[in-house]
């Protein structure tokens, strides 16, 4: 369902045209904290500290007007941390031409379907729009976001908001069996969620494979890896719960390394050993799954953090490679992961706890 | 003893004491029991102080096991708090409120009661679910730990209050109730023997001035009976010397030896 965006950015014009944007990406690289500062980041006795601390860094322009404050919350952190996120994004945004403009458009499409996804909950239930609206994740707010609430109805919203977005197409292929306008109702709308990105992901991989070349050798590990993620999660997730293996397949994305064979295995455990033998084939998930079920109150390493180090470790290879736009979706990855981080080492600090950050991925050393 | 310590207006009458002693056995009766009462009250009251106590440093160590969850889930899983908040259609803890007795205080009690609601499953289905799961039990057993310590803390203030009330009474009745009648009942028997000791001169007074009339009776008697003795002595004479004796001057006057 992509829209033609052009072939492959051949390498004779790539400089021409995308040069200074990954130019401009490959400087952010050095914007992230070092590992320097996060053991300084992690000796802070305070938020306020930790602001002081961040002011050595590039963040400092985000959050200087806040040093002086008392009780400051960790949340203060993460909105400094968000906007320069938003900033950056907006700059490569708008120096962007197609293909690239799609592409790091594609990147927000998941944060794009997660504020939908709020907001129609939040809809059902009846809540102020406003702070509906406040509550969504910067990165994916579009032009009629703030539509999504005026809408009374299920085919009122996809009616009159979501046809014009970039994600009504997924709205449609989610809604297995009926019309899109079915599937808006509160009991299924996890499943709604997982579906729609599940075809996000699908849909992101035409798009790199339309782009082909260096952008889809480069970018497919990465897709593959995101769809394994969520197939691993997705299974993992719904042991204890009432969900059959055919809605659990629905919302396996068809793509990944672990598609078709263990995709299809996965599907059919209902244990946790069953899950991990179904893993036992890819060496990478294995071992994070081996260390990550091991998972108690005391383990500091779960499943989850085992996943978010691998992708880690992927995307600034990503961020290395050049003549591809794979070091946009490195950064956007780093970032997001940046953000965790700090808000991790942000809260422990909030709480009076020092020993967080060894588990960590630290982008750069 | 001034006239404070007493009741007022009681007439220091026989009636009157017997009805203050009776009334004095059923205050010092009503001091045991509610000396009883304050002393059940007061080992309550310890009890939950001590409870509030431990409560309160679990909660500290609960508190912090919350956050950490929350934190670990927020890493985990994004920030989920709105995603749950617009889930949310009904309350999967409700608090009900009951009462418990003792000692005759009512003291409410809070029960949390927590309803198996679905409206957290599946969230971070794809991301987290385990840690959002490790999280919503964290919070409920912290949310079971403040329930727990607001039903104390509610149930310490009444009993403060109880207890307060309780010991008020219980002094009232020992300082100033049982003396008040005691005083009286005392100043009704002074006054009674009072009455006693006055009534007993009086009839003293009584007797000795009847008897002194009785002894003056009797002695007028005697004289009476003295004179008319005489008299009738007088008669005999008279008689045995022939006609009345009409004049003892001549008596004399007629004997010759008699020399004056």
């Amino acid at each position: 369902m992509v829209k033609k965006v052009g072939s492959c950015p051949s390498l004779a014009t790539y400089a021409n045209e995308f040069g200074f944007l990954e130019g401009v990406v490959k400087t952010h690289y050095n914007d992230f904290l070092s590992s320097s500062d996060y053991l300084a980041l992690n000796e802070c006795e305070n938020i306020s500290d930790f602001i002081v601390q961040l002011n050595g860094t590039r963040y400092c322009q985000y959050v200087q007007h806040h040093r002086d404050d008392a009780n400051l919350e960790p949340s203060v952190i993460h909105d400094a941390m968000m906007r320069k996120f938003v900033d950056d994004y907006n700059f490569l945004l708008d120096n962007a031409i197609e293909p690239l403009l799609t592409f790091l458009r594609f990147c927000t499409y998941g944060h794009m379907i997660d504020n939908t996804i709020l907001i129609i909950q939040g809809t059902l239930q009846g809540r102020e729009p406003a702070r509906l609206i406040k509550a969504c994740h910067p990165l994916g707010r579009f032009d009629g976001i703030g539509a999504l609430s005026t809408a009374r109805s299920a085919k009122d919203l996809y009616d009159r908001v979501l046809i014009d977005t970039p994600i009504a197409k997924y709205f449609e292929k989610a809604a297995i069996g009926g019309s899109a306008e079915d599937t808006l109702t509160d009991s299924n709308i996890e499943l709604l969620r997982n579906s729609l990105h599940k075809h996000y992901l699908e849909d992101f991989l035409e798009l790199i494979k339309e782009l082909g070349g260096d952008t889809y050798d480069e970018m497919k590990p990465l897709l593959d890896f995101e769809a394994d993620r969520r197939a691993i999660n997705i299974s993992i997730n719904s042991l204890n719960s009432d969900i059959t293996a055919e809605e659990r397949r629905a919302l396996m994305p068809r793509m990944g390394v672990l598609f078709p064979c263990g995709t299809d295995q996965l599907v059919n455990r209902d244990s946790l050993q069953g899950v991990g033998l179904a893993l036992s084939r890819v060496d990478e998930y294995h071992h994070i799954f081996v260390a990550g079920s091991e998972d108690d109150l005391d383990s500091t390493v779960s499943i989850e953090d085992g996943m978010y180090k691998l992708e880690t470790a992927m995307a600034r290879q990503a961020m290395y490679r050049g003549f591809c736009f794979a070091p946009f979706y490195g950064f956007f990855k780093l970032r997001e992961q940046e953000i965790r981080n700090v808000m991790w080492l942000a809260e422990r600090v909030h709480l009076g706890l020092n020993e967080g950050v060894s588990k960590l991925p630290i982008i750069r050393d | 003893m001034s006239g404070q310590d007493v009741l007022p207006n009681t007439l220091p009458t026989r009636m009157t004491l017997q009805r203050l002693q009776v009334r004095l056995g059923a205050a010092q009766k009503g001091h045991r029991l509610l000396k009883k009462k304050a002393d059940a009250l007061t080992v309550r009251f310890r009890q939950i102080t001590k409870d509030i106590y431990d409560t309160k440093m679990e909660m500290g160590n609960v508190l912090k096991r919350t956050a950490l969850a929350m934190a670990e889930t927020r890493y985990a899983a994004g920030d989920i708090s709105q995603v749950i908040q617009q889930k949310v259609s009904q309350p999967s803890a409700l608090v009900r409120g009951g009462i418990d007795n003792i000692a005759g205080v009512h003291l409410p009690v809070f029960n949390l009661e927590c309803s198996g609601s679905t409206s957290m499953q599946l969230t971070g289905l794809s991301a987290g679910g385990s840690k959002i799961e490790k999280c919503a039990q964290t919070h409920r057993s912290a949310l079971d730990t403040i329930v727990k310590l607001a039903s104390l803390q509610t149930s310490f203030l009444k009993l403060d209050e109880v207890i307060k009330l309780t010991n008020r009474r219980v002094n009232a009745i020992e300082n100033v109730v049982i003396p008040k009648i005691k005083n009286t009942i005392q100043m009704i028997k002074d006054h009674l023997d009072e009455e006693e000791r006055e009534e007993f001169t009086r009839m003293k007074k009584i007797v000795e001035k009847k008897k002194k009339r009785i002894e003056m009776e009797k002695a007028a008697l005697e004289a009476r009976r003295e004179m008319r003795r005489l008299e009738d002595d007088i008669d005999t004479l008279a008689l045995m010397t022939g006609g009345p004796l009409e004049e003892p001057a001549d008596l004399i006057g007629g004997d010759d030896d008699i020399v004056f």
